[in-house]
């Protein structure tokens, strides 16, 4: 929980930070040939997301089958919820809402309408039970929702359900109704499990199975497809070949953005979205239309950008165009023609947005109900797009003296905490925050254009880690250049890739990454690519006896004081 | 581990015999000794013990909320105020303090874990251990179709301060409308008219789930220890659902207090303070019913968030940004919006316990059956202090606790208040807490 600043200065990368591992471009691997290495981690369950689970039911019956229930909160660690699965459970009231969803899709599935379209056999009538049929459903269904093949045991103990529930309800669809409810609620289902297999040297590896799947809630941030599943099989992702092959299908599929998308709005923390309050009166421009739009349109400027565009990530900070919807129109103050829908939007020059930070999802996310926080937002800056730390704000702090917005002496955000960093238990924090955040004052609480406040025309320049700037687009231009902003970006990949804290065995990994990701004009999807194709992405080991690890115990949630 | 089944005979084993042997008709023994706390064919005899806590944010201001002691009892103070009409019930417990022994003040975070894990958290966001209330959930709800029911009246469902572990919260309903159709639209069955028979799919459910439950060995194979735990964990909330159900297969004893409400509408569910009184006061009836129908004996309100964002509508403030920001009057000597918001948690406290005190039971009503624990994440927000964090029981707890008391501690580690509480609720226990919080030291002044 430090505060590293000094040594960023002049564009020189950061060292350790708090619990995550911040990686300098050549320091570790470089030089010396001293290589840091560790056994790869051992086999992993990491609790299917909201998104995951309805992508996979939609991907393995249908997206006409309807998910009805309340999910329990993602848990994020390592500022990423991605991570937080591998260490989340399922609480009691959690499971009964899983349970209760399972029942309610297994139904729609079984149902007179649908069991033809799901179903690949039917007995002559549903009183009749039909042993092959149900073991051809268990054998279909068991491979699809646990992402392993149905073996001989598994096969037969769920074929011995189907026909236990047969003899009591009479019915063969009710019956294999009640075997889907119960894949449905099973852990296999609910958690990620890898399956192993041991090599032919003795040492673990994943299942071919595991690999799909791995790829394909990577990649698709779904359950595998039936072509994966195939070369799984086939044990073609045990080849280079056969890998490469699967990957490029899939990168070159549409559904690469539903997987991007899932990466970016964990990236972003974009399910604050879900609880996000502005206040009416205050902002009367904002209401639940443009929160959700508002959590589209980054999507779809990320989309457009990073995907059809092709450009490298970092344009995502300096880019002029946007897409906005007419309730977006008016917190953008832009006419919007089209009545529904979306409509690409250019900003001029010299208008302050267009670039990621001029996004609501920025700035209204990162901003109290009734007003703007050059606090927060740069706070999220650091942390979320440079993946450094900020020290929590200590105990006792008066701060009184910062935003009282009525106090005529103090009539700009920057002038009350000018005032505050007088105190020099909290001058340190916020030289490393203010002045980003700052620079982002001309956007409101809601993230509306101003340039004024209270009157006072709103001074928007700044410096930090040795940039200056005189405007959002110099801070936009600065984390363009920043060296920390790619490294990050690719860090977080790599995270939310395998759902787990670096470890030593990363650490090569992610510095070949870093140099690729730079090599290939840092464009995403040569990043995709690389990871699903790199060898520690399927690398595991024997889970060893429990030893104290001090970052399993750091699975900070991080909540600050955000909510307000 | 086992499954939290704290009956000597569970109807699993007598299904999973079954189905190792031939398929029979349905004509299971329901004994009675497998619902210990259903003995007897009519309504309960007794009432059963109910435990619950009520969270609100931000404290209080110091010497404007704790009730002043004389002779003829305790007077209330500007900011308990609205608790006048309730104060019978009440009980205060003042001057208990959060000991850190040199862990980090994690602001808003390590108060109410050292009172609730009785742990001082050393790194922000990991919660060293469950809380309290879920052992005592264990104990009383074993038999009951809802081990707990939560709400918060906020809409966010991350407020929640009932862990099992740091990373297993209980996840609470944050609409009148989602908590009512849990409790009331299915599932909750009154005596019928005709015979009972238990509904064959219910049965094959119980069976399914119980097959998904053995195959925990092969899952656990591959798992390193802390992975192991994380099923744990699962397969202990399977087994709550498989509870569920095989009440579900049992006739319905159904208390005579047990009256169903109506479907609530919707409604906006946000921190703006309007909406939390109003979410508030309508999932807090539907609570006292469900508790009236031994639905649950557990449950955990939050009215406010651990550094509250309750605001008021057209505020730039929330009553959390008012602690810090707002200066104190230099007339009246307080931060007087700040106050303003610490009365507003209080009239939220206070129509709680008057929900409950509304549902007759037995010869009283439902309160007099129920121990419900109030408390903050700081005394003086402000600084975010956590000496004398402001705590307050409702309800006599069954005749076990005394009301009308005001307990000041001088000092005291607060673990004596969880520890307390557990005792009450019958959980063995000695000693509670770590470090300078340990203690075997509970509050006797409240027991009865």
């Amino acid at each position: 929980m430090s505060v590293i600043r000094n040594s960023i200065l002049a564009g020189v990368a950061v060292a350790a930070i708090g619990a995550g591992i911040y990686f300098i471009p050549g320091l570790l691997s470089g030089g010396n040939g001293s290589k840091v290495t560790g056994p790869p981690p051992p086999p992993q369950m990491r609790r299917m997301t909201e998104s995951q689970y309805r992508n996979s039911v939609a991907d393995i019956f249908s997206p006409e089958i309807k998910v009805v229930g309340r999910f329990e909160p993602d848990i994020r660690v390592d500022g990423l919820a991605a991570v937080g699965a591998s260490e989340a459970s399922i609480s009691g009231s959690g499971y009964e809402q899983y349970y209760a969803m399972a029942g309610r899709i297994a139904e729609q599935v079984v149902s007179d309408e649908n069991w033809s379209k799901f179903m690949p056999c039917d007995p002559a009538s549903p009183a009749i039970y039909d042993a092959a049929c149900a073991e051809q459903i268990v054998s279909e269904y068991g491979e699809k929702l646990f992402r392993r093949e149905m073996k001989d045991t598994t096969l037969a103990e769920w074929t011995q359900i189907s026909k236990l529930a047969m003899d009591k309800l009479g019915n063969f669809h009710e019956a294999m109704g009640l075997v889907l409810e119960g894949m449905l609620s099973s852990p296999e289902f609910l958690f990620i499990m890898d399956t192993v297999e041991q090599g032919d040297d003795g040492s673990l590896e994943l299942t071919g199975h595991a690999k799909a799947a791995r790829i394909s809630y990577f990649l698709w941030n779904t359950a595998p497809d039936e072509k994966l599943l195939l070369a799984a099989s086939a044990g073609e992702l045990d080849t280079r070949q056969g890998l490469e092959a699967q990957v490029d299908r899939m990168l070159e599929s549409e559904h690469v953005r539903t997987g991007m998308n899932a990466f970016f709005e964990d990236f972003l923390h974009l399910d604050a979205f879900a609880t996000l309050e502005k206040d009416k009166l205050i902002y009367p421009a904002f209401n639940q239309r443009v929160a959700e739009d508002g959590r589209e349109q980054v999507l779809r400027f990320l989309d457009y950008h990073l995907l059809d565009q092709d450009r490298p990530y970092t344009d995502i900070f300096t880019a002029k165009e946007t897409f906005v919807t007419r309730p977006l129109g008016m917190i953008y103050e832009v006419p919007v023609r089209a009545v529904e829908g979306w409509e690409k939007v250019e900003f001029t020059e010299d208008d302050p947005r267009g670039g990621l930070l001029s996004h609501i999802a920025f700035s209204a996310l990162h901003a109290h109900p009734g007003r703007s926080s050059a606090t927060l937002r740069g706070i999220a800056v650091r942390e979320l797009l440079l993946c450094q730390s900020v020290a929590p704000a200590p105990a006792a702090v008066n701060f009184t003296v910062v935003q009282d917005t009525s106090n005529p002496e103090f009539k700009t955000a920057r002038a009350r905490l000018t005032q505050h960093r007088t105190d020099d238990a909290c001058a340190s924090c916020h030289e490393f925050i203010d002045p980003i955040g700052l620079a982002m004052e001309n956007f409101d609480g809601v993230g509306r254009l101003r340039y004024t406040e209270n009157g006072a025309v709103i001074d928007v320049s700044g410096a930090f880690d040795g940039y200056e700037f005189d405007n959002v687009d110099g801070l936009e231009q600065t984390l363009a250049e920043h060296p920390a902003t790619t490294s990050c970006v690719v860090e977080k990949m790599q995270k939310y890739a395998t759902g787990r804290k670096p470890q030593a065995s990363d650490i090569q990994w992610i510095n070949r990454l870093e140099k690729k990701f730079s090599r290939s004009d840092e464009k995403i999807i040569p990043l995709l690519r690389e990871i699903a194709l790199s060898d520690e992405f399927f690398a595991v080991s024997v889970p060893h006896a429990p030893a104290p690890d001090v970052n399993q115990q750091e699975a900070a949630t991080q909540t600050r004081e955000k909510k307000s | 581990m086992s499954f939290g089944r704290t009956y000597p005979l569970s109807r699993r084993t007598l299904l999973r015999g079954m189905f190792q042997g031939s398929a029979l008709a349905i004509g299971l023994p329901w004994l009675e000794g497998m619902f210990p706390a259903f003995a007897g064919t009519g309504a309960v005899r007794q009432p059963p013990l109910r435990f619950g806590t009520w969270f609100w944010g931000c404290g209080v201001t110091p010497g404007r909320w704790s009730p002043t002691v004389d002779e003829a009892g305790f007077g209330l103070q500007p900011e308990s105020m609205p608790l006048e009409p309730i104060k019978q019930h009440l009980n205060f417990l003042t001057g208990f303090d959060a000991i850190l022994d040199g862990r980090p003040n994690h602001v808003h975070v390590s108060g109410t874990f050292s009172l609730r894990s009785g742990v001082a958290p050393l790194k922000f966001g990991v919660i060293e251990g469950g809380t309290f209330e879920t052992a005592i959930a264990d104990r009383l709800g074993a038999g009951t179709r809802f081990k707990t029911l939560d709400f918060t009246a906020t809409g966010n469902p991350a407020d929640t301060y009932s862990y099992r572990s740091a990373q297993v919260r209980n996840t609470p309903e944050t609409s009148a409308r989602a908590l009512y159709d849990r409790i009331f639209a299915a599932g909750l069955r009154k005596p019928g008219e005709g015979e009972f028979k238990p509904d064959p799919k219910t049965l094959s459910r119980i069976s399914v789930l119980s097959a998904v439950s053995d195959q925990r060995k092969a899952l656990e194979a591959n798992l390193g220890a802390e992975d192991r735990r994380r099923l744990d964990q699962y397969f202990t909330s399977v087994r709550e659902v498989e509870q569920q159900l095989e009440l579900q297969t049992e006739e319905p004893v159904i208390p005579e207090a047990c009256q169903l409400p109506e479907r609530p509408g919707e409604h906006d569910a946000n921190y703006d303070l309007a909406n939390v009184h109003e979410n508030h006061k309508l999932m807090a009836k539907l609570l006292a019913l469900a508790m009236a129908c031994d639905q649950t004996r557990n449950f955990n309100v939050v009215f406010s968030n651990s550094a509250s964002s309750l605001h008021r509508s057209g505020e730039a403030s929330s009553h959390h940004l008012y602690t810090h920001e707002e200066f104190t009057d230099p007339d009246v000597g307080y931060q007087i919006e700040t106050s303003k918001f610490v009365v507003e948690n209080m009239k939220g406290w206070a129509a709680f316990v008057q929900a409950l005190a509304d549902v007759p039971e037995g010869d009283g009503t439902l309160l007099d059956n129920c121990l419900v624990f109030a408390h903050s994440d700081t005394s003086w927000a402000k600084i975010h202090a956590v000496q004398g964090i402001p705590m307050m029981t409702a309800g006599r707890a069954g005749g076990r606790i005394k009301t009308g008391q005001v307990v000041t501690a001088n000092g005291d580690p607060i673990t004596r208040v969880g520890l307390t509480m557990q005792q009450i609720a019958g959980v063995p226990i000695e000693r509670w807490g770590t470090r300078s919080m340990e203690t075997d030291d509970s509050v006797s002044q409240i027991l009865a």
